[in-house]
């Protein structure tokens, strides 16, 4: 081959080589969001760190502090924004009260007001809105919503929030972790979190949102984050400003007396489902089947308005009751009993 | 204003999460300090032990190769010595104390360590990596950074919550007429109440060193630690009088937020009244603080400087220490000589 040839040819193979290399560095480069293990290399730290940087980038505008009156005392927590029309997602004992105002502390410092919605007890989720007009022709800037559930064991993630309260000339304050544990009701990070925090976002390393920040053990890595997906399945009610799974709200006390029957669980009515050896509904005659029309000369029509009115009788008491049985109207006369208390 | 924080703390029992997560976290930072090794590696040459009567109390950063040594000034009691990586010791003295960064400036006989080159740390952002150097070749804790470089105001630029110092029990108000603090408040069988001092006293000294403002009985006391006696000028009145208060503990009903902030690690006993730092989520022991916290690319941005709460280590930047150690260096700060009672 002539000289020309050869040179043609090598250069060639150069852009080859060069085109090799810089897919090579171009693969090294990005970090994998959904990867469970360590970097194991300096082309992996740096991988992982331009995904945390923009993460953070990202989210920061998204992530807001709160203060939100409880009596006489201002509470300060975070949350952040979800939707266009400021929606804000947040823990349960920060929005607390439904329908109180409150002051959100946007990224940049700059205050607005909101009022807050509904909550769940259990699960520690809570709902506010702005009421102030968003800045992008009154939309606000937001964070999109992941499934939460997709989160993986070892899967590294970033917490914002606003340790210790808002502070002047403090953005939220970004932490790195990884996903140690999840299940229905809780996600658990390695991210540490404390008071102020609460509320606060979680983000995969897409930007997605994926928890809401709950509270802590003693442990640096005992923090726990409401998963996404309890506040999806129950959007429509923590937007309503419902309170579910109110532990105050009554409950029907354990009653004293007992009757010593179990009702039907398939259905709301008085149906019952089997009668218990030696107790009142037994010894008067009564059998599984038998359906309650009258309790005490009252009308009933659910098992709950059964356990209602049980509940106010005393151990001693005599009750009458009319059944329905295939079709036969039965009348029993029942004297209650005291309830065994329960070994604890 | 005092505002509520929130987080509903739990007890470890009901987190209940398996006692094993699916990964192993222990075996996972390990494994994690591996690819540090390179990042670490020229800092650590610049890195010493600091030990304090024979524990270790802090790290040190090489500045000079004439034995020169950074660390954390409140760390340092009793006698002070530098152990190299190689195991030999040397023994120190304070050459320069400066309160405001809490660094000092510690010097060994001996020459030829290498100095460390402080790199600016302002342009950092938030999630770029960190690393601790540290006497042996992994990193002491790895993080990133979680506020880059910033001044502090407000409560955090306070020179408080220093609770490994004595206590007068007493609330304060600076008295611009008088040249003191005036005792507005005194708390009852407190110190300064059972050394005999009352409301509305001046105090003008401590231990002969003048009080020239609101906060400067706050570092007066901030050298002496509980049981420690001191001696106190105050003006009552028309008369001038001399008192010496037994210093207190701290025992003041720690505000929740104080104890969720201790909750898994500890922190560091000063740990406010910096001007400006670079905040990181890595966690580092108090006795850990004071050595250089380098970037991936090996630069040292800065030094520990705190342990400043659960989620939050402080690192004091490369700018803020670079005209300290000129004036340190100048013989501008020498350790104030206390001639306790």
């Amino acid at each position: 081959m002539n000289v020309r040839g050869q040179a043609r040819r090598l250069s060639l193979s150069l852009v080859y080589l060069l085109a090799l290399v810089s897919l090579a560095s171009a693969a090294e480069s990005t970090w994998n969001t959904s990867r469970t293990t360590v970097p194991g290399s300096l082309e992996d730290l740096k991988a992982l760190e331009n995904r945390v940087r923009v993460t953070i980038e990202k989210s920061s505008p998204w992530t807001v502090g709160l203060l939100v009156r409880d009596g006489g005392k201002t509470a300060a927590g975070s949350g952040v924004i979800v939707n266009d029309d400021g929606l804000i997602l947040t823990a349960g004992h920060v929005s607390a009260e439904p329908g109180k105002s409150c002051t959100i502390i946007l990224s940049d410092g700059k205050r607005v007001k909101g009022k807050t919605l509904g909550r769940n007890d259990r699960i520690d989720s809570g709902m506010i809105q702005i009421t102030d007009k968003g800045p992008n022709n009154g939309k606000w800037p937001h964070a999109t919503i992941a499934k939460s559930s997709e989160l993986k064991d070892g899967q590294y993630v970033i917490t914002l929030g606003h340790p210790g309260g808002y502070r002047d000339d403090r953005p939220p304050v970004a932490r790195l972790g990884r996903v140690l544990f999840q299940d229905k009701t809780r996600v658990r990070t390695s991210c540490t979190i404390v008071g102020g925090d609460s509320g606060g976002p979680l983000f995969d390393l897409d930007h997605k949102l994926v928890g809401i920040h709950s509270r802590i053990g003693w442990s640096l890595t005992e923090n726990v984050h409401v998963p996404t997906d309890a506040f999806v399945s129950e959007w429509d009610k923590l937007a309503a400003g419902d309170v579910i799974d109110d532990p105050t709200a009554r409950k029907p006390k354990l009653s004293k007396a007992i009757l010593g029957v179990q009702f039907d669980e398939a259905t709301k009515a008085p149906k019952i489902d089997s009668v218990t050896e030696e107790y009142p509904a037994e010894k008067a005659g009564m059998k599984a089947g038998d359906l309650i029309k009258k309790f005490d000369g009252k009308v009933v029509a659910t098992a709950d308005e059964v356990r209602e009115i049980i509940a106010r009788k005393k151990p001693g008491d005599t009750v009458d009751v009319e059944a329905d049985r295939q079709g036969k109207t039965m009348k029993f006369k029942v004297t209650l009993i005291a309830r065994v208390p329960e070994k604890p | 204003m005092s505002l509520r924080l929130l987080l509903a703390a739990v007890l470890a029992v009901s987190v209940a999460a398996p006692s094993h997560a699916q990964i192993s976290l222990v075996r996972d930072n390990a494994k994690l300090m591996a690819p540090f090794k390179q990042v670490v590696s020229r800092a650590n040459e610049s890195t010493v032990r600091v030990r304090c009567d024979d524990r270790d109390c802090a790290l040190g950063t090489v500045i000079s190769a004439k034995g020169l040594i950074l660390t954390k000034a409140s760390e340092l009691h009793g006698k002070i010595s530098c152990r190299l990586s190689d195991g030999t010791e040397y023994d120190a003295v304070i050459h320069s104390i400066h309160k405001k960064t809490d660094l000092a400036l510690i010097k060994i006989d001996l020459e030829g360590l290498k100095p460390a080159t402080f790199v600016d740390s302002k342009k950092t952002p938030p999630g770029n990596w960190l690393a601790a150097a540290g006497p042996h070749s992994d990193p002491l804790a790895v993080g990133i950074v979680s506020v880059k470089t910033r001044n502090l105001t407000g409560e955090d630029a306070l020179l408080t919550l220093n609770t490994n110092r004595g206590f007068l029990n007493v609330i304060v108000q600076y008295d611009e007429e008088k040249k003191g603090a005036r005792i507005t408040h005194l708390i009852e069988d407190g110190a300064a109440a059972k050394a005999g001092m009352k409301e509305n006293d001046v105090i003008t000294e401590v231990n002969g060193k003048p009080i020239s403002g609101q906060q400067a009985l706050r570092e007066a006391l901030d050298e002496f630690r509980p049981d420690e006696r001191v001696a106190m000028k105050v003006k009552r009145d028309d008369t001038t009088r001399n008192f010496e208060v037994r210093l207190a503990r701290d025992t003041s009903d720690l505000r929740r937020d104080e104890i969720q902030n201790k909750m898994g690690s500890e922190l560091s006993g000063r740990r406010t009244g910096f001007p400006t730092v670079m905040q990181t989520d890595m966690v580092l022991a108090p006795k850990d603080c004071g050595g250089p916290i380098v970037s991936l690319e090996g630069h040292v941005l800065g030094v520990s400087i705190a342990r400043a709460g659960r989620v939050e280590t402080w690192i004091l930047p490369s700018e803020t220490i670079r005209p300290v150690l000129v004036e340190m260096q100048a013989g501008k700060y020498p350790p104030t000589t206390v001639s306790k009672k």
